[in-house]
């Protein structure tokens, strides 16, 4: 189309849109001065006008009140006669239907009756059906604290009404507002409420539509439970209430509602947990107003509401008049803690995380109220996070460092008083973000918290991530310590771009100082951890220069040392760490920078040393922390690799025996420490000689670092290929040799590639192990798979050795003078000529 | 709170006094913290990709301009700016996303100030991939018409805010995005049209 067209288009749009809608398109279509194609074209453009002016928006936020909108009867009498009563006025309406008051004519008192009707204009079977179900549920319910039902019929047109007791009394919100309620009499008032809904529950009836209008407050203090509107028994069917989800308070409403997951008690929970939110911080959990559809379903299905003294935070001024409370700030101290704990635990996403039933909930309150400990706390992700982190963080066989556990660290955070409040608030903020990481990692909660330490920690980087930009601050400290898990739990990466720019900001800031040490020191640690040597060596030396003798750069220049292979410069630098440690004598810190001395010695061949540092320092745990205490267990178990060079054998199994036991009761069967008790074990087996339970211990252990830190990690696939090589040498069976060799090669495929170093070396093993059967096809393509390029440059040279051995025996290849100048293709005996002779012992051309 | 990068101050500066030769400069400097931003904003929800651009675009503009500054009245031009920018982003966004996920369904970007009656849609899914094409050959066709387009949909800007960045009433502007709609609906053949009933 040209532009001169295109414009004329534009002004004929115009001059159409000046006419009215019924009678544009006519108007188009007469004016025959255009020609047709234009005519056609102006045509389509008014009816996508028309399409898009009307097209509905389907917000689920609007659901609720959807039906009442695209009605347009105004509040009047029903038309229809109601049979004994005359009605007065209408005096609500809700999704399903309208409310009257109404004077029951044949009666003796003449008492004031509720008469709902349904909405003529909804009048649909289901809706029918619904309605009827609900008379014989309300007659089934007896309670002082529910709105009782007093009578049910048809109108003079069929439309079916129930009668029920007229309540005269406020909305719970604005009763406790009114009244200026303290907390211990809202939540007596929310009590009531629970015990009415227990009361439904035990007769298997779920409200299903809770919420605070649905809350009254009698003039005397007690609390009535209106309309069972769309209440459904616990036993009839799902689809039963599939019509019925439009009609839903969604504010209130559990999110499994938007799947249409079947009712049961949980969802009543849910709405009780959100109307006790909006009743203590004046605020329900989640705003929707102005909200896109997918907002909404957002928030409802994966974010969880703020903490509740952050709701109550946001706006003071305006929940304190909501409320009715004078002083905001008082109220948001005692909404802290246990009564978060208890709110965030009824609104669950995952309806089985939630108290499982009303009187759970009450017997938490209770407890509250009684100042005991609730159960809320104990329950969901800051604590499996907690046992997460406990179960993992210790025993990385590469782990040297001193690490502060993040939880620890947050916990502490959140339990001292005396810490700024700011503080507080961010740590409560970086606990929420780490818990959703757990969350996250583990969105269906099969795995009971066992999923492996790097789901959690990915999950976790891409929630720091999204902080960058709003929250700098809160963003460097959890990528601090994320980068702090990560290298305890021996899985640094070479780049973490998310600590280079918290560093970034942090230096440009510049007012946090310690904040800026801490990025710093990490960043070198990583750098160690990962064998960027001369980048660590750097940063170190940078860190060394502000801070000579700080124990933790002490340290890590010490790990920088031992990874450099020169042990016996660690030793004094290692010991130096400890003793300005000696003040914190006793706490973890100075255990781990304990166990770095006797690494260093131990490294340096120096083993009789490290026996006694070792040694001397259980001696001090068992005294300070009991024998049982997991630092003094982790201690011994270090000093099995002591033990081992020392040749005491037997003294070391027995010791690796005992402490599997031992760690067991403290980290359970599938965590990373036992896996490393139980390649500890292995290698004490092995140096007794006791090949075929070494294989074992060492499978096993395969077993719990997979479950652990996965799969890809090097210690699982390290711990695999050594059970397999032991089971090849005593001749086991090949079926499991193979299976070991197989996961063993996997692993280190996807971690470092399929054509690297150690994939290679594990392949050159395996595929020995086959061609030693006799198995010379499949040793061929164990040893050159296709579509593998191996890294030949980056092998050492006494690999590059056995895989031209290995090549020489399996390919039988020519000379290499015979050969020179063949290009590899897909027939492996090529491929493997020409990689023997690119293996040949002099240096390959460069280029 | 951060002091706004030097470059960036010094280009809005000349650009404040009425430079307008600094624009293009000004738009390479602000990409890659506007990409930075929109990434950091964009949150995973079912698949979409949700951004707030007029969220954004008001952090970049207190961020950048100095507070003495808040009054200033070129602000919508500034956005102006900023709609453009924001607009490769969320392209260059979207196909980085894509070329990931290419084979397994598209990947859509949400932006939240995008409403059902302003922007042809599937579902809650926008292809700012096609909106992007959609846009060049309108573009083409009358560069004001497209002009308004991306202020409305990059910036998060009104019809008043369009006007005084465009110099232009708000009823024209009004009319021009009510066409543009229509077209982009019809070009991107979303919304059910004649031919659907």
């Amino acid at each position: 189309m040209k532009a001169d067209v295109f414009r004329r288009l534009q002004r004929l749009f115009d001059e159409a849109l000046a006419h009215p809608a019924e009678t544009r398109i006519e108007w188009c279509q007469g004016r025959v001065d255009i020609d047709a194609a234009l005519r056609d074209q102006l045509v389509r453009l008014l009816l996508r006008d028309q399409n898009l002016a009307t097209a509905s928006t389907r917000h689920p936020a609007s659901l609720g009140t959807e039906a009442l909108e695209h009605c347009a009867d105004v509040i009047r009498l029903p038309q229809q006669r109601i049979p004994r009563y005359e009605v007065l006025e209408e005096i609500g309406r809700g999704g399903m239907g309208r409310v009257f008051r109404a004077l029951r004519q044949d009666a003796v008192d003449k008492n004031e009756v509720a008469i709902k009707m349904v909405r003529r204009e909804l009048m649909q079977e289901p809706v029918l059906k619904r309605f009827l179900v609900e008379r014989r549920l309300l007659a089934a319910l007896d309670h002082p604290g529910i709105a009782r039902l007093l009578d049910a019929g048809e109108a003079s047109d069929g439309t079916p009404f129930v009668a029920m007791e007229l309540v005269r009394g406020l909305p719970l919100l604005r009763h406790c507002a009114q009244q200026s309620l303290d907390l211990r009499a809202r939540l007596g008032l929310f009590r009531q409420v629970l015990a009415a809904v227990s009361h439904a529950h035990r007769n298997l009836i779920v409200h299903r539509d809770i919420k605070p209008a649905n809350v009254l407050v009698t003039h005397d203090g007690c609390t009535k439970l209106l309309d069972f509107g769309i209440a459904k028994p616990l036993t009839a069917p799902a689809q039963d209430t599939a019509t019925a989800e439009r009609y839903l308070t969604p504010l209130y409403a559990a999110p499994e509602l938007l799947s249409g997951a079947p009712a049961n008690v949980t969802l009543d929970v849910y709405s009780l947990g959100a109307l006790l939110y909006e009743l203590l911080s004046g605020r329900p959990p989640f705003e929707f107003e102005g909200r896109s559809a997918a907002e909404v379903e957002r928030l409802l299905l994966s974010t969880p509401p703020d903490p509740l003294d952050q709701a109550v935070a946001s706006d003071p001024a305006v929940v304190a008049a909501r409320l009715g409370v004078p002083d905001p700030w008082n109220w948001r101290r005692a909404l802290r803690g246990d009564l978060n704990a208890i709110v965030q635990r009824a609104l669950r996403k995952e309806a089985e995380q939630r108290y499982a039933s009303v009187e759970q909930l009450d017997a938490d309150i209770e407890r509250y109220l009684r100042h005991e400990p609730v159960h809320a706390s104990g329950l969901h992700a800051p604590y499996r996070l907690r046992k997460f982190v406990s179960r993992n963080r210790v025993a990385v066989a590469t782990c040297v460092g001193a690490t502060l556990a993040i939880l620890v660290a947050l916990m502490l955070a959140l339990g001292q008083a005396r810490i700024a409040r700011q503080e507080r608030d961010r740590a409560h903020a970086a606990l929420a973000v780490l818990s959703d990481s757990f969350k996250a990692a583990d969105p269906m909660q099969l795995s009971g918290g066992a999923f492996s330490a790097r789901q959690v920690l990915d999950a976790a980087s891409r929630r720091v991530d999204a902080l960058d930009a709003t929250q700098p601050r809160l963003h460097g400290e959890l990528a601090a310590e994320l980068a702090d898990v990560r290298i305890a739990l021996g899985m640094a990466e070479s780049g973490d771009p998310a600590l280079a720019r918290a560093l970034d900001w942090a230096v440009r800031d510049g007012s946090d100082a310690a904040l800026i040490r801490r990025l710093r020191l990490l960043n070198a640690r990583r750098l160690v951890a990962t064998l960027a040597l001369p980048e660590a060596d750097r940063a170190l030396t940078e860190l060394e220069q502000s801070d000579p003798d700080a124990a933790d750069v002490l340290a890590e220049r010490a790990h920088y040392w031992l990874v450099q292979a020169r042990p016996e410069l660690a030793v004094p630098l290692a010991q130096r760490a400890l003793q300005s440690l000696e003040s914190q004598r006793g706490s973890l810190l100075h255990a781990e920078a304990a166990w770095q001395p006797a690494e260093a010695q131990h490294k340096a061949g120096r083993n009789e040393d490290a026996r006694i540092t070792l040694d001397s320092l259980l001696d001090l745990q068992q005294r300070s922390l009991g024998a049982q205490h997991p630092r003094s267990l982790i201690t011994r178990l270090r000093r099995i690799d002591v033990l081992l060079a020392l040749k005491e054998a037997e003294l070391a199994l027995r010791e690796s025996s005992e402490l599997i036991v031992a760690l067991r009761e403290h980290y359970g069967g599938e965590s990373s420490v036992i896996a490393l008790a139980l390649a500890t074990q292995a290698s004490a087996l092995a140096a007794n000689r006791r090949h075929a339970e070494a294989a074992d211990s060492f499978e096993a252990a395969g077993v719990a670092y997979a479950a652990s830190l996965g799969a890809e990690h090097k210690n699982t696939f390290r711990v695999r290929f050594n059970a397999a090589r032991l089971l090849q040498h005593i001749g086991a069976d090949p079926a499991r040799i193979d299976r070991l060799f197989e996961d063993a090669i996997a692993g280190a495929s996807s971690a470092h590639g399929a054509g690297s170093p150690i994939a290679t070396y594990f392949r050159i093993e395996y595929s020995g192990a086959k061609s030693a059967r006799g198995d010379t096809n499949s040793a061929r393509r164990i040893l050159l798979p296709p579509d593998v390029d191996l890294d030949l440059s980056a092998m050492s040279t006494a690999n590059r050795e056995s895989l031209r051995r290995h090549l020489s025996t399996l390919f039988k290849p020519l000379p290499c003078a015979a050969s020179a100048g063949a290009a590899p293709d897909s027939a492996i005996e090529t491929r493997a000529q020409h990689l023997y002779c690119e293996l040949a012992p002099a240096p390959p051309e460069p280029g | 709170m951060t002091e706004p990068d030097g470059n960036i101050t010094a280009l809005l500066g000349r650009w404040r006094e009425g430079d307008r030769s600094v624009e293009r400069d000004l738009a390479l400097e602000l990409y890659p913290v506007l990409y930075r931003m929109a990434r950091a904003q964009v949150r995973h929800g079912d698949g979409a990709l949700t951004l707030s651009p007029t969220e954004l675009v008001s952090e970049v503009y207190t961020r950048l301009l100095p507070k003495r500054d808040a009054a200033w009245a070129n602000r919508a031009q500034f956005f102006a700016v900023c709609a453009t920018v924001l607009r490769r982003v969320v392209v260059d966004y979207q196909r980085e996303q894509g070329a990931e996920k290419r084979g397994s369904g598209m990947v859509f970007v949400e932006i939240s100030t995008v409403n059902d009656d302003d922007m042809p849609r599937t579902g809650d899914q926008v292809d700012w991939l096609a909106v992007d094409q959609a846009l060049k050959r309108l573009e083409a066709l009358d560069p004001d018409v497209a002009r308004v387009v991306e202020l409305r949909l990059f910036a998060g800007l009104g019809n008043e805010e369009i006007g005084d960045a465009c110099a232009s009433s708000v009823a024209t502007v009004g009319r021009q995005w009510r066409f543009a709609r229509a077209w982009l609906a019809e070009q991107l053949e979303i919304v059910a049209g004649p031919d659907e009933g």
